[in-house]
């Protein structure tokens, strides 16, 4: 366990250097000088020069790198070169925005799927099982920015229940919060949760062929007592990678949805960030993004070790 | 957005379902619709490049019209056709899908066959590299390369398809690793066949449906990827129509104009819905799982047995009371197919009764019908009745029937690997079986200790979980669990079939004992007459559904009645060799030669030792055989002699060529020496015809001897002749392995090795995949063919009796060195070591 822990840590640690360090070359050394890039072609040698100085990006690059790795890890993600504002308190705000979303929107989505997709397994010979497949398919296909501007039209717009759009924090009022929270993370599960249906019911399906069923129902368990105590939580091994998988590209995916709700997170501030040339910004947003997909796939490692004991066994 | 990295988890596996027999080919809703709407996707770009109603760029009606007879989606708000705009959005839409996925299957294909094949460093650093790009999903992708480069298509074709090579690699990798281990690519290798050529005839098509499918898929998280990033506006620069673009239009007149939002929406829905459909409806056709329909299980080359009329069925055993009653047990299919006919069989209390027949004869069905386990869409009729419990199993409910099982009637399933939940520790489904009826936990649980004691397994096995046994514990532990209630009857379907002879003679004694103590009747199912004979008193024979007869077991070996009993009993009985005295020694001179071999393979951290100093000689002529159990080193030796493994010390010579051989020689030993392997479904690729897979030593010049067939019209002779010296229609060479029974394939097998006309057939298990009727008729072809050809035969089999029906002399294998070793008769009848008699006494023997 503790070796395969171990393991498993060293390769954490080498995708992120090697991650970092492929988004420090594609934002920072392949678009050329950002003091050009930031002053424009014309500017004067000395003003270069100045910038360069004041932004720390007169040293070697290899330093330039580690300087900026090691504000990562001290949590120091630099200053905007376009607003010259400090980037790790915002980045954390809009981190917060979008963590909440995204994790509002696959409860969402697991509500509604893990039922559904048991449901659509066992009955998956009539047209009940038929059905709830179908409609997991079309959901599949539908883009999760259609729903959100569909769920605006009818329940802002048309039924003016809820706001169109906007964000308040939890600790501004709860009310609020879930006001402006509800649309956008039922948008945003609505999509995953058809997707992980269908996830759920091959699961199922998988696991209702398994002998062990069989062997449980021979000794006395009806066919949805063995699939409860038996089956789901085998058929939860798949689901859990596909559940992590998912937040992972949610929390990218998540950015067209803050556009439709004008929801200020992490996506939005990238595409500012991409709007006004603000590199640094959008190097620390993208490596912020990236760490947090690796270490959700780390987390998925672990929890696959936790569930399934085959995976346990120290060597 | 859905997400562009579905794709990273791959779409969720074919739907097979728990069906018994394979759906019907031809009706696959899910391709016809998804080609359909892929079809319509792309007739409607090839239209607009020609001719759209109105021009989608112009503005010239009235802005915002709604839909109507003039303008079919009406109007956006410059007053541009939204008609149009749909249809010319499909280019972008297809453009973008089609460069992507093109980008991602030529970069990710290539990656993970490499990455398949090599192994080791090479292909994990591959893989490494590609799941680097999971943390870099196509969307971010295009977001970073857009600030760096401009938005736009090319970059957003371009990113998106950067982001799905990780995909495809999987995917590849997956399906090659697969393909790699199948033995017909060992086939390939001892064919000399070189790795290129391996990668484009046996792994390429074998894993083109994986990729097709693949693409379908990516094709549809392209669209959507590329809809979003127009919507983003980071995709296609107005004014070239994009759908994605027209929904981020539409935004600010909802509650308006909503046909705006609706038109593209529905638009992006139908051409992903079309991939996505297509993907799983392709998946479905390709799937071999599902297409692959077995041809009528029993061997055609088979004599034709009189299908049995009514059958002596009904004259069940003693009249009185019987722990288990099935009478006029039918079972059918929903597709109408008849599984079981009719049958009757009575199991009295304490008796034990022997089920045998050969694979599709219906026995586990029976078994399967008296528990009401039977699997979804196959239905019983007649009745089932068990001792003191009033009325017919077969009316009842789910609930009431769980009632009864492992309290009334329980059962032993064949697989114990797969028997038990891996997740939960086996002392707690052994107490499951008592609290399920109603026991307390506390007395279920001391129960559970007396009862894994009593199957003899260690203290302190009620905590490991299941992958901490081996497959005879897991027996044990399921024994344990079904006769945990004191049932009145055990069903025991093919218990020990799994498990190697010195195992099963313990799991059998145990089981016997068990069922005697409890005086409880038991149901066992074989296909292994020799079982039989030890196990049961009663003995009923089961072909093609139907109980052809039945008996005392002396009585029915003895003087079988019906011509099928006859001709198994006849197939069972495998006689030694004629001529395997002590006195037959060989002249020739030493063709293979092992010394002193050890093979240790590096596992993580605790090496595993295959062999462990091994000597042998087989003298030109001889017929040798290796005898032993799982893990013996075996196989690991005939794969060293056979030149597809190396030994990691001592000295090898095979054929004259001395081992590992240089490339060059390589040619030597495989014109000289050919193998047959042990499972004729795996052995032989699915995707080429039996003409070409027997032809294939033949492709290698250096396989073929002096005079051999060196032209495409002389392989084919060859080909006809291997074909009808192996007892197949010469029409064989058209057709595909699928639609050959397992005898059938394993002649084609054995075609195959003796094409290049080798001095050596080496042979793994040849026979043990086989029922008991073709397995006779297989190795009587073996010791034909080895008299024809003048074959000096190696031969490995876990069956004792196997090697004395074919060769003269014997080598007994335990734990990576050969304990005992001379001619057959010699060993078999006065064996000298310990394990050599232990593995005698174990076998079971057929008493007539």
């Amino acid at each position: 366990m503790a070796r395969h822990l171990a393991s498993h840590l060293a390769q954490l640690v080498a995708t992120l250097l090697v991650a970092t360090a492929a988004i420090f070359v594609l934002l920072r050394v392949l678009p050329g000088d950002p003091a050009v890039v930031a002053l424009g072609i014309e500017a004067s040698p000395e003003a270069l020069a100045a910038w360069r100085a004041e932004h720390g990006t007169d040293g070697p690059l290899v330093a330039q790198y580690l300087e900026w790795v090691g504000g990562l890890l001290t949590g120091d993600l630099g200053t905007s070169y376009v607003t010259s504002q400090d980037l790790t308190p915002l980045i954390a705000d809009r981190v917060q925005v979008t963590g909440i979303l995204v994790l509002l929107g696959m409860l969402v989505a697991l509500v509604v799927a893990i039922p559904v997709g048991t449901l659509a397994a066992v009955w998956h010979r009539n047209a009940g099982g038929v059905t709830l497949s179908a409609v997991s398919q079309v959901g599949v296909a539908v883009p999760n920015f259609l729903v959100g501007v569909l769920l605006v039209a009818v329940f802002a717009v048309r039924l003016g229940w809820l706001p169109s759009g906007g964000w308040t924090a939890p600790a501004e009022g709860l009310g609020e919060f879930w006001r402006h929270v509800l649309l956008p993370a039922v948008a945003l599960g609505s999509v995953q949760a058809a997707i992980i249906t269908r996830y759920v019911r091959s699961a199922v399906l998988e696991i209702m062929r398994e002998d062990f069923l069989r062997t449980a129902r021979a000794k006395g368990l009806t066919f949805t007592g063995a699939l409860v105590r038996h089956g789901l939580r085998n058929a939860g091994v798949p689901i859990v990678t596909v559940v992590g998988v998912q937040i992972a590209s949610m929390l990218i995916g998540a950015v067209v949805i803050e556009r439709v709700f004008a929801v200020p997170g992490l996506g939005s501030l990238l595409l500012d960030s991409v709007g006004n040339r603000d590199l640094l910004a959008v190097q620390s947003i993208v490596a912020v993004l990236v760490v947090l997909v690796v270490l959700l796939n780390f987390l998925v490692d672990l929890a696959y070790t936790l569930l399934d004991p085959r995976l346990r066994r120290a060597s | 957005m859905s997400d562009p990295t579905t794709a990273a988890v791959g779409p969720p596996p074919p739907d097979l379902g728990p069906a018994t027999e394979p759906r019907r080919s031809g009706r696959h809703p899910q391709l016809v619709i998804g080609a359909t709407l892929v079809g319509l996707v792309v007739v409607t770009a090839l239209v607009s490049l020609v001719w759209t109603p109105y021009d989608p760029e112009h503005a010239g009606a009235e802005r915002l019209l709604p839909p109507g007879a003039e303008h079919w989606f009406g109007t956006d708000r410059f007053g541009r056709d939204l008609f149009s705009q749909v249809m010319a959005g499909a280019q972008i839409t297809l453009l973008v899908g089609v460069v992507a996925v093109g980008i991602a299957a030529v970069v990710g294909v290539p990656l993970g066959v490499l990455a398949g094949m090599r192994g080791g460093r090479l292909g994990a650093l591959l893989m490494r590299g590609s799941d680097l790009l999971l943390a870099f999903p196509g969307l971010l992708l295009a977001i970073v390369l857009g600030a760096v480069y401009g938005a736009g298509t090319v970059t957003a074709m371009v990113a998106l398809g950067i982001g799905s090579i990780p995909a495809f690699a999987r995917v590849a990798r997956s399906g090659t690793l697969q393909v790699m281990r199948s033995d017909y690519v060992l086939a390939a290798r001892a064919a000399n066949r070189g790795e290129a050529a391996i990668a484009l005839r046996h792994v390429l098509p074998n894993i083109a449906g994986t990729v097709l499918v693949q693409c379908s898929v990516n094709f549809a998280i392209a669209v959507l990827a590329e809809a979003g990033l127009s919507f983003l506006g980071l995709g296609t620069p107005p004014p070239t129509p994009s759908w994605g673009r027209m929904l981020q239009e539409s935004q600010q007149f909802l509650g308006v104009s909503d046909h705006l939002a609706i038109v593209p929406g529905v638009a992006i829905a139908v051409a992903v819905l079309g991939f996505n459909l297509l993907g799983d409806g392709l998946r479905d056709v390709l799937d071999p799982r599902l297409s692959a329909v077995s041809p009528t299980e029993r061997d055609p080359l088979a004599e034709p047995v009189d299908t049995p009329s009514a059958g002596p069925g009904t004259s069940a055993g003693p009249a009185e009371t019987s722990a288990l009653d099935l009478r006029d047990l039918t079972v059918r299919t929903d597709g109408g197919r008849t599984l079981l006919s009719g049958v009757s069989l009575r199991v009295a209390p304490g008796e034990r009764v022997g089920l045998i027949g050969e694979s599709g004869s219906g026995k586990t069905m029976t078994a399967l019908a008296a528990l009401g386990l039977l699997p979804d869409g196959v239905a019983a009729t007649g009745h089932v009745a068990l001792h003191q419990v009033p009325g017919n199993l077969l009316d009842r409910g789910e609930r009431a029937l769980a009632r009864l099982r492992g309290e009334a009637i329980s059962m032993v399933f064949q697989e114990p690997m797969t028997a038990l939940n891996p997740l939960m520790r086996v002392g707690r489904q052994v107490a499951e079986a008592m609290t399920v009826h109603g026991a307390a936990h506390a007395a279920a649980a001391a129960r559970t200790a007396e009862l894994l004691a009593e199957v003899g397994l260690p203290d302190g096995a009620a905590r490991r979980y299941p992958h901490e046994l081996s497959g005879g514990q897991r027996q044990r532990v399921v024994l344990a669990m079904a006769l945990a209630n004191d049932p009145a009857v055990l069903v025991a379907d093919e218990p020990t079939t799994a498990l190697d002879v010195t195992v099963q003679r313990q799991v059998l004694d145990l089981m016997v004992r068990l069922v005697e103590d409890r005086g409880a009747g038991l149901l066992f199912i074989t296909h292994d007459l020799a079982v039989v004979s030890q196990v049961c008193e009663r003995v009923v024979v089961l072909l093609d559904g139907v109980v052809v007869e039945e008996g005392p077991v002396a009585q029915v070996f003895a003087q079988p009645r019906h011509e099928y009993t006859r001709r198994l009993l006849a197939a069972s009985t495998l006689r030694p060799r004629a001529g395997t005295g002590p006195a037959a020694v060989v002249p020739g001179p030493a063709l293979i030669r092992v010394e002193d071999v050890t093979r240790t393979y590096p596992g993580g951290g605790r090496p595993v030792h295959a062999l462990r100093g091994v000597s042998l000689e087989v003298r030109e002529g001889q017929r040798l055989g290796i005898v032993g159990e799982s893990g013996s080193g075996k196989s690991t030796l005939l794969r060293i002699v056979a030149g597809l493994d190396r030994a990691t010390s001592g000295r090898v010579t095979s054929a004259g060529v001395d081992l590992p051989a240089a490339p060059h020689e390589l040619g030597d030993l495989r014109a000289a020496l050919q193998l047959v392997f042990q499972d004729p479904y795996g052995s032989l690729d699915p995707r080429m015809t039996v003409g070409a897979i027997v032809a294939e030593p033949l492709l290698n010049p250096a396989n073929v001897r002096e005079g051999g067939p060196r032209t495409a019209s002389a392989r084919r002779d060859a080909v006809r002749e291997m074909l009808d010296a192996v007892g197949l229609p010469l029409d064989a060479t058209e057709r595909y392995p699928h639609q050959f029974s397992g005898g059938q394939r394993q002649r084609i097998a054995i075609a195959r090795a003796l094409v290049c006309r080798p001095r050596i057939l080496v042979a793994d298990e040849p026979v043990s995949a086989l029922d008991v009727s073709v397995r006779r008729q297989v190795l009587d072809l073996l010791g034909r063919l080895a008299d024809e050809h003048a074959l000096t035969l190696l031969l490995v089999s876990h069956d004792l009796g196997v090697v004395r029906h074919v060769c003269d002399h014997v080598a007994v294998m335990r734990d990576g060195r050969i304990v005992e070793q001379g001619p057959v008769g010699q060993v078999y009848d006065d064996p000298q070591h310990e394990y050599t008699r232990s593995l005698r006494e174990a076998t079971p023997v057929l008493r007539r």
